[in-house]
């Protein structure tokens, strides 16, 4: 008997091949639009600014980039790893707050760190001042290390990028059996040993996902690098965009750059895949927990509050400090349309990531087929790619566009239209929808999967077609989820740096730019309230994720229901 | 007959597996028909295929004589006036049971949400939140959710596994007592067949994606064709053994098979009710084990060459252990057969 697998076709009028399979597909496109643009440069013939770049400076943008995954990779997993088990596995004093404070770092975005670094460890700042005064030495009298290099930008991305790898760490430890700890104790593992031999080796899929993670932060980091004055690929793709004007070689430069993000992408799929098969499922039981006691309970009390106190508590108390030194002439009207274009851009970009990944993520629900589930996946890689490469990915195209009708405008009509998409908030909003889409796509499928797809059935039986029982069904019972998702993707285009900076229209700024460039004026002071601002409003979505990790546990009582 | 569902040579496959192959069905107005089968035959397919849940690939679907779907069109869940009721009751966790029970109606919903309640006796819940409810209470209320909006066909998949076997008879009782009453034709899937007996006026059987057998519960009780039909739907001692002149031998006798040919393997399966203990003639066997369950009890009997038997006597009946007994089997309560029907 054969049996056609094809489903048959809807209804007369209503195929199968609906809007709800072309939707994700639509949005995976446009996410893929900028990497295929930057990708099909590399096709193009190498120009001259290519050549002089490959002759002076890319072998330095390769081995910085190099050095800085390599320092901050590192670095992340040692403290990421290091705080997760202490906070997951022992009880000593303060553990209840660390286990939610660790993420505070979260909240502040990598350039306002290098910045606030900076500012602390420079020959004027309140580090070496105090220091000459305390030992009564002058210029030349002691060695101090330089912030503003290559380890310094290393050591300050460490601190802020780390959660990534603690918050994975973390669920990791949770989610291991106690079985497989308790086996270990009694087959003569000590506690250290039982972290070493066992937790580790079975939490290594998601340090790697943790680590890719904050690796990929680190790719895309420019404020930091382009102040430490570590050449690296974003601040080389902002230079040729910039100075050199040559958008080929620059969407050449992202492309090697896109190489590195490829490496981690895989690295992280890869650790995905893998936990699933790394979890050892079966008795989830009240963790054992090490009760630490005297200088070990004083030590890992310690070590906790030095990460959080370098990652967060430094900075932010630095930046008041600046904020409150400086604020009478830097908060004032000027400010407020700052903070009002940057809540404009990020308030309209989460409304709309939101709306399009309620769409995709519900499409594939109803059953897309595998073509709509691999467009899904793909649209939700645009997480992975750095600022500065979405920029001129989407850039180019747009300018293209842009001289393609003023050009056509002027031979028809003999008007010049200019420029209408490039330089254009759209632009801007649509090259953070590429960056952002996986931040929305990844809570609003958390959310579904707690409408059952029986509750899909039941509500279709009684009938109401697919896009009712969404905005009746879906949407209600998953409003919480959305406000994170929006969340989520609001604070991440608050923080955005690289991109604003390129995209943004003339004469429009953002906090997060006004602080970049008031910190490259050398006014570190003046750029803190700013800075302050993003990092307060970083800390929202750190609460929504402490909220949610405290009863993430399987086994763990639920959270209430209402 | 009036068909409220029908269902005409239904066949799908889920990748390469066929899970559904040409399943024909009927369920006329007013009737509650039982697809039964044990987990994994294709049951639950054949009901989402029937509710649009899931997209028709070989055959074709009509409600109340209109066709919903057939090979290149299909009318969505939406528009195929169904009722469903799940397993866990997919209740709306965000609205009330009143407004749960009104989903699915338009217009002057009120009165008719405050009958359906009424009819599921949960009148005084309907501003409580489904999470507020127990299950059977929560089984009510998607009953009454799927019968509100008066659809043309119910469909029930394993609508009462979710409950605790305590709840569970006093509740297929109610079920099927408030759907004899509204009439509507329903189609239940089960793997309980005393569920199936209890509440369906026909039974079809499923195995391995077909419909095996069909008719009245006590059809299928009393003359399957089939020895998986027999042992699924009932008990029944098994005897293996071959075709010899027109008959099977067991240890209780010769047992006639007719038009097979010497040689067929046979399998003979008697009821433990067809298992007589006051036999003058029979088989000598001894009492090993008597567990009673009240009306009636079940006999463990050893037979010489230690094949053991089990009886179901009625209560005054019982022996006692170790009593020696002469056992012999009422052909009517047998059943040969041979080759595949095994």
């Amino acid at each position: 008997m054969t049996v056609a697998t094809e489903g048959g076709r809807a209804w007369p009028g209503r195929r199968h091949w609906n809007v709800w399979v072309v939707l994700p597909v639509i949005a995976a496109s446009l996410v893929a639009v900028p990497v295929l643009v930057v990708l099909a440069n590399v096709l193009t013939p190498a120009g001259e600014v290519w050549r002089h770049l490959v002759d002076t400076v890319l072998w330095r943008y390769i081995e910085n980039t190099l050095w800085l995954t390599l320092g901050v990779g590192l670095g992340t997993v040692i403290l990421g790893s290091g705080t997760a088990w202490l906070c997951s596995m022992c009880r000593f004093p303060g553990r209840g707050v660390f286990e939610w404070a660790l993420l505070l770092p979260l909240a502040v975005p990598t350039y306002a760190i290098g910045f606030t670094y900076a500012g602390l460890f420079e020959y004027a700042g309140p580090v070496q001042t105090g220091l000459r005064d305390a030992f009564g030495w002058g210029r030349g009298d002691y060695w101090f290390p330089d912030v503003r290099s290559l380890g310094g930008a290393i050591l300050v991305m460490t601190l802020v990028l780390y959660p990534y790898v603690y918050l994975f760490a973390r669920a990791a430890f949770l989610n291991q059996s106690v079985c497989a700890l308790e086996i270990g104790r009694t087959l003569g593992r000590g506690p250290w040993r039982s972290f070493t031999d066992i937790a580790l080796p079975l939490a290594r899929p998601a340090l790697v996902g943790g680590m890719a993670l904050a690796l990929m932060e680190a790719l895309s980091d420019f404020g930091t690098v382009q102040y430490y004055g570590v050449d690296t690929f974003t601040t080389g793709i902002y230079r040729t965009w910039f100075s050199l004007g040559d958008a080929s070689a620059a969407a050449q430069l992202a492309a090697v750059l896109l190489i590195f993000v490829a490496v981690l992408l895989i690295g992280e799929q890869w650790s995905r895949r893998k936990a699933r098969f790394f979890h050892t499922t079966g008795v989830y039981r009240p963790l054992p927990s090490y009760r630490l006691l005297g200088w070990r309970a004083a030590g890992a009390f310690a070590a906790c509050f030095a990460v959080v106190g370098l990652g967060f508590l430094l900075p932010a108390i630095q930046l008041a400090a600046w904020t409150v030194e400086t604020g009478s002439e830097t908060i004032n009207f000027a400010f407020a349309m700052l903070a009002w274009n940057s809540f404009r851009l990020a308030a309209i970009t989460a409304v709309l990531a939101v709306v399009v990944a309620l769409l995709v993520a519900y499409a594939v629900r109803l059953g897309a087929g595998p073509v709509g589930a691999m467009a899904k996946r793909l649209a939700g890689l645009g997480y992975a790619v750095p600022g500065s490469v979405i920029a001129v990915g989407v850039l180019v195209p747009f300018a293209w566009i842009d001289t393609t009708v003023d050009s056509f405008a002027r031979d028809t009509f003999g008007v010049s239209t200019g420029l209408i998409l490039t330089g254009s908030l759209v632009a801007l909003i649509f090259a953070y929808l590429v960056r952002f889409f996986a931040v929305s796509l990844n809570a609003v499928d958390a959310a579904l999967a707690k409408v059952t797809p029986n509750m899909d059935g039941a509500a279709r039986t009684l009938g109401l077609g697919p896009a009712r029982v969404l905005w009746r069904v879906h949407v209600p019972i998953i409003r919480a989820g959305l406000l994170t998702a929006a969340l989520l993707a609001f604070v991440d285009v608050m923080k955005e740096l690289p991109a604003t900076l390129i995209m943004r229209p003339f004469n429009f700024n953002t906090l997060a730019v006004r602080a970049y460039e008031l910190a490259s004026d050398e006014q570190l002071a003046e750029s803190a309230s700013a800075a302050l601002a993003i990092v307060a409003v970083g800390i929202l979505p750190v609460i929504v994720m402490s909220r949610a990790i405290t009863h993430a546990r399987p086994g763990a009582p639920p959270p209430p229901a209402r | 007959m009036t068909a409220g569902l029908e269902i005409d040579g239904v066949s799908h496959a889920y990748g390469t597996v066929e899970a559904v192959r040409e399943v024909s069905l009927s369920v006329a107005a007013g009737e509650l028909v039982a697809l039964l089968g044990p987990s994994g035959c294709g049951k639950s397919t054949v009901l989402r295929v029937a509710a649009g849940l899931e997209h028709l690939q070989h055959g074709a679907v009509r409600i109340a004589g209109k066709v919903v779907a057939e090979p290149g069109r299909e009318a969505p869940p939406e528009a195929r006036s169904v009722g469903l009721m799940f397993q866990d009751f997919a209740l709306f966790p965000h609205l009330t049971v009143a407004r749960n029970v009104g989903f699915g109606v338009s217009g002057q919903s009120a009165a008719i949400v405050a009958a359906a309640l009424e009819r599921v006796g949960l009148a005084h819940r309907a501003d409580d939140y489904p999470h507020a409810l127990s299950g059977g209470e929560q089984q009510r209320v998607a009953l009454a959710r799927a019968l509100a909006p008066r659809p043309k066909v119910m469909l029930l998949d394993e609508p009462f596994s979710g409950l605790d076997v305590v709840l569970r008879d006093r509740i297929r009782e109610t079920t099927a007592a408030i759907l004899r009453e509204s009439g509507t034709p329903t189609l239940m899937v089960t793997h309980d067949p005393e569920e199936a007996m209890l509440m369906a006026d026909r039974i079809a059987l499923m195995r391995d994606g077909r419909i095996i057998q069909e008719g009245p519960p006590d059809s299928l009780y009393r003359e399957p064709n089939s020895a998986f039909c027999a042992t699924f739907i009932g008990d029944a001692n098994s005897f293996d053994g071959q075709v010899m002149n027109g008959a099977v031998a067991t240890p209780l006798g010769d047992f006639a098979a007719p038009h097979h040919a010497d040689g067929t393997p046979a399998r003979v399966l008697i009821r433990p009710e067809g298992i007589r203990l006051d036999a003058t003639d029979g088989v000598e066997a001894a009492v090993v084990l008597v567990r009673s369950l009240g009306r009636s009890g079940l006999v463990t009997l050893e037979l010489g060459d230690a094949q053991t038997v089990v009886a179901r006597l009625f209560w005054t009946d019982l022996p006692r252990p170790g009593d020696k007994v002469r056992i012999s089997a009422d052909r009517a309560m047998a059943f040969v057969f041979c080759g595949a029907d095994r």
